[in-house]
């Protein structure tokens, strides 16, 4: 009982450990992606290997600054475009400049927040 | 022409040559960055690449007394930025890290896996 209590502890350390990790990495990648490029997006790519090795979620803050597919660090207006559009549903449009990947992010619940919180 | 082409890196002299040299007069981007609690312990499990590092130990003579901030890592070599950049095996040397305002010393032999495998290791 003792022991898998420890094991339990040392996990959540761990997973503590990891989220340092990708915040220390991804605010490195911001630094230098002024100067080399390479070097940034290597962070990224490191980030991500600990992220999945240690099961964790990528941190709200960070999760739209790199590329699912060709997963290079990305910086709105530098070699990323974010758009808000309304079709559909209302949701942020953000094209990666290098490969041209486009991903979506929907906002729908937000909106419907903010109208609930109109109403009252 | 070749040097325009994005498929092939430029090589022309007194070009950045290996990774991370376009980096070598701007030290100053790794200061001052938040090091959360790292200690002697959870330091084999951290992030090593963003901290002061010295050569203190080496079988090797020449690499003895390197000086800089890491700015990479892979399973076997840790890559320095200093006024070069140097590519040392860990096997072979023993390093001080400064975190913080302190300073750790350690033995490579420790640091040897990927960098997102020593998470799990022990």
């Amino acid at each position: 009982m003792s022991k898998k209590f420890s094991r339990r502890k040392e996990q959540r350390e761990k997973k503590k450990i990891a989220l340092e990790r990708i915040d220390i990495l991804f605010n490195l990648a911001e630094r230098v992606f002024a100067y080399d490029k390479e070097l940034a997006n290597r962070y990224v790519e490191i980030a991500l290997a600990v992220q999945q090795k240690a099961k964790v979620r990528m941190p709200r803050k960070w999760k739209r600054r790199y590329c699912k597919k060709c997963h290079s660090f990305l910086v709105p207006g530098v070699n990323a475009r974010v758009r808000l559009r309304q079709k559909r549903m209302p949701h942020v449009v953000i094209k990666c400049l290098e490969c041209g990947h486009i991903m979506r992010y929907p906002y729908l619940r937000e909106k419907k927040e903010r109208r609930k919180a109109k109403k009252q | 022409m070749w040097r325009n082409s994005q498929k092939w890196k430029n090589r022309a002299s007194r070009r950045p040559q290996r990774k991370g040299e376009a980096l070598i007069d701007k030290l100053w981007i790794f200061r001052g960055l938040d090091r959360g609690r790292m200690t002697k312990k959870t330091l084999l499990m951290h992030e090593l690449i963003g901290l002061k590092v010295k050569v203190v130990k080496s079988s090797h003579p020449g690499l003895i007394g390197i000086e800089g901030y890491v700015i990479d890592e892979t399973k076997n070599t840790l890559t320095i930025l200093g006024t070069k950049v140097w590519a040392i095996p860990k096997i072979v040397a023993e390093f001080e890290f400064e975190v913080g305002d302190k300073k750790i010393r350690i033995k490579g032999e420790e640091l040897v896996g990927r960098p997102e495998m020593r998470l799990k290791k022990r």
